[in-house]
């Protein structure tokens, strides 16, 4: 079964498809809700879903099919070709994810192997999920370590460890005291601490003043 | 002297006395139109033909004597009087004093004497009267002026007080006067909350003119507040040019205050309904080309694969394809990120900064919790964009180097900040509103919220945008 509110994109994927012996495309829908009601009436092996529709969008669908029926098997086809998106499908537990200017052979293979209970994830979405595990991983450092001050935060922690006030500390560094507030906010809960003396003893810990 | 024919009556019992005041007074060319020798007598006359002196024997026989005719005379008619006296019995004397005569006249008394006393008396009385007249001229301009007047001695206590300041400070003068100034001029100052501002910081002994602070809020007797302004100080000065007080005016700043609050609604409605067209036309166009153009390309490119088109002149097309598909992907994604249709701020927000980061190769982090609060799309979409500018002005004009986005929720407010460390913003470009600050700062009022912005050479430039919970529960 096919979802995507175009109907040019719906017929194009049908074409592609319909080389495939073992595929029969038993249905359509143009919209998310339509998607829904579909898939339950026809209940197919198989449903290729756009993100981008009209009344709800492909994610959502996704949620409230495997929700229903933990089984179900998507492939999601999709322009969308950001992690988010694809973390996000992911995490609701489709088999698949093309991006849409792949096409050809990509969706058919996926089409195959998800057929067989095998995920399949193009390989522009393969190098986006792995940048984004790189990148992680990179940034991974011991958890202490994990926050970072900027210069003016340092200023107001070093006062605030001189034991001034708000006020005095506004003066002192020619900013308003509401200035000042926001960064007392900003600083306990960037270091998820619960107040001013647990976090100068945090970042004298963590070696920042 | 010159005779005068000025109308004199002659209020004495003894008859001899009345007669020869008279003559000698007809001689020396004055008008004695009447004499009466009871005070209930005179006071008929007095009323009937209104003379322009009275000479008043203090001892007078019948029920009322000189000095209570007198007084009752001066609670009537503006005459001046004159006592003729033979008595030094000082308390007569006194209580004649309470009356304010224009002179006394003491028997026996010679005739250049009496032409003495008289024309002191007039001269006395004109020069009064000229006085009273530019005292009420004074007092009526004071007391019908709009402007609050209130003058203050050396001691800062209220000599008095114009309508216009009873009015606003819900003081009866009555009640004011002597008053410590600041008891009644109950100063708030409005941008800092400090209570009781003196509103006579300025020195007594300045000669020039000055004013107090802008932006106060008068407590008034009741507890109302009143936004006050437009005032001025000016020293009170004696004859001898040093100054014994104060003279404070100022005025009433509600309507005004009031009218300036409607503009700047106004205004801001126009700006709202500015950047909402604004968005939404670019929501539209960005949807036209991902969903339109860009599906249509998708489409293209299926029909070339299924036609198995293989030559070299189709496989340059492909690539064509391909790329005129990005480029539509690209162009919505910068009007309208998709994202901000599908995920929560924080998640759109640490993605720009990763892909700014990626495209500048600077060190731009964002901190914040996973998942941001449910809010509108306009708000959203208003503190993306406001992400946006400033990331963008941090990289373009501050060159900064490391750019740090927060975004945190407390109890009662949102706070998104973006700290840089770049060479700061001139004082003059904020001023002007200039790199896309007037829309930043339009968007944080539009959410009923404030955009502050601190920037210095030495620490870069942060720019904090602070917001009410409820009012982002409000848009929702």
């Amino acid at each position: 079964m096919i979802a995507d509110d175009h109907a040019m994109i719906r017929a194009g994927i049908r074409a592609l498809l319909g080389e495939e012996k073992e595929i029969t495309i038993v249905g359509e829908a143009a919209t998310g809700k339509e998607a829904i009601e579909k898939y339950k009436d026809l209940l197919p092996n198989l449903l290729i879903l756009d993100i981008s529709m009209p009344d709800m969008n492909g994610m959502e669908v996704c949620q409230q099919i495997l929700k229903d029926d933990p089984q179900a098997k998507i492939i999601i086809l999709s322009m969308y070709d950001d992690e988010e998106y694809i973390s996000r499908c992911m995490e609701y537990g489709v088999m698949g994810y093309v991006i849409k200017s792949e096409t050809g052979t990509e969706l058919a293979q996926a089409v195959k192997n998800v057929l067989v209970d095998q995920t399949y994830f193009s390989n522009q979405v393969q190098k986006i999920i792995f940048k984004k595990y790189s990148t992680n991983l990179s940034k991974k450092k011991p958890k202490e370590m994990e926050v970072e001050l900027t210069k003016r935060e340092i200023e107001i922690v070093k006062l605030i460890s001189e034991g001034l006030t708000s006020k005095q500390m506004a003066n002192k560094l020619v900013i308003s005291a509401r200035t000042v507030e926001t960064h007392r906010a900003n600083l306990i809960k960037k270091c998820g601490v619960h107040n001013a003396i647990e976090l100068v003893k945090k970042v004298e810990k963590l070696g920042l003043i | 002297m010159e005779p005068k024919a000025v109308s004199i009556l002659i209020v004495e019992d003894s008859f001899i006395v009345a007669l020869h005041l008279k003559t000698t007074l007809e001689a020396e060319g004055y008008q004695v139109i009447g004499s009466c020798s009871s005070g209930e007598e005179a006071l008929l006359f007095v009323e009937e033909r209104k003379p322009q002196l009275v000479l008043m024997d203090i001892m007078l026989n019948g029920k009322l004597d000189g000095v209570e005719t007198a007084t009752q005379i001066n609670t009537k008619f503006n005459i001046p009087i004159i006592y003729i006296t033979a008595l030094s019995d000082k308390s007569t004397i006194q209580r004649a004093k309470i009356t304010q005569p224009f002179g006394f006249l003491t028997k026996p008394f010679e005739d250049r004497e009496i032409f003495t006393v008289i024309e002191m008396a007039l001269y006395k009385f004109e020069i009064e009267s000229r006085l009273k007249e530019s005292e009420e001229k004074f007092f009526s301009t004071v007391n019908s002026i709009s402007d609050a007047v209130i003058t203050i001695n050396q001691d800062f206590n209220i000599l008095y007080m114009n309508p216009s300041a009873e009015a606003i400070t819900q003081w009866p003068l009555s009640q004011a006067v002597h008053q410590p100034v600041t008891n009644v001029l109950n100063l708030e100052d409005e941008e800092t909350g400090d209570l009781n501002v003196n509103p006579a910081q300025c020195t007594l002994s300045l000669r020039s003119a000055g004013h107090m602070p802008e932006r106060l809020l008068l407590h008034t007797k009741m507890g109302g507040k009143i936004p006050i302004g437009e005032s001025s100080l000016s020293p009170l000065l004696n004859v001898d040019g040093k100054g014994r007080g104060l003279i404070i005016s100022f005025k009433d700043m509600t309507e005004k205050r009031e009218r300036e609050r409607m503009i700047s609604e106004v205004e801001l409605k126009r700006t709202m309904a500015l950047i909402e067209g604004q968005e939404t036309e670019r929501n539209r166009i960005a949807k036209d080309l991902h969903d339109g153009l860009g599906q249509m390309l998708n489409a293209i490119k299926m029909y070339a694969v299924l036609n198995r088109a293989t030559d070299e002149r189709a496989t340059d097309m492909g690539k064509l394809l391909d790329e005129a598909i990005q480029e539509s992907v690209r162009i919505s994604e910068n009007l309208m990120p998709a994202k901000l249709r599908d995920f929560d701020l924080a998640i759109c927000l640490r993605s720009f900064c990763s892909q700014a980061s990626d495209t500048t190769k600077l060190n731009i982090s964002f901190e914040g919790r996973d998942h941001a609060m449910a809010m509108s799309q306009s708000c959203k979409v208003n503190f993306y964009r406001i992400a946006q500018e400033g990331v963008n002005n941090a990289v373009k004009h501050a060159k900064a180097t490391t750019i740090n986005v927060q975004w945190l929720e407390s109890n009662h407010h949102v706070i998104l900040s973006i700290e840089d460390n770049g060479g700061g913003i001139l004082m003059e470009d904020k001023q002007k509103g200039k790199n896309g600050l007037t829309n930043m700062k339009d968007r944080a009022l539009i959410m009923g919220g404030t955009l502050k912005i601190e920037s210095d050479l030495k620490r870069g430039t942060l720019v904090i945008v602070q917001v009410p919970i409820e009012k982002i529960k409000e848009h929702e």
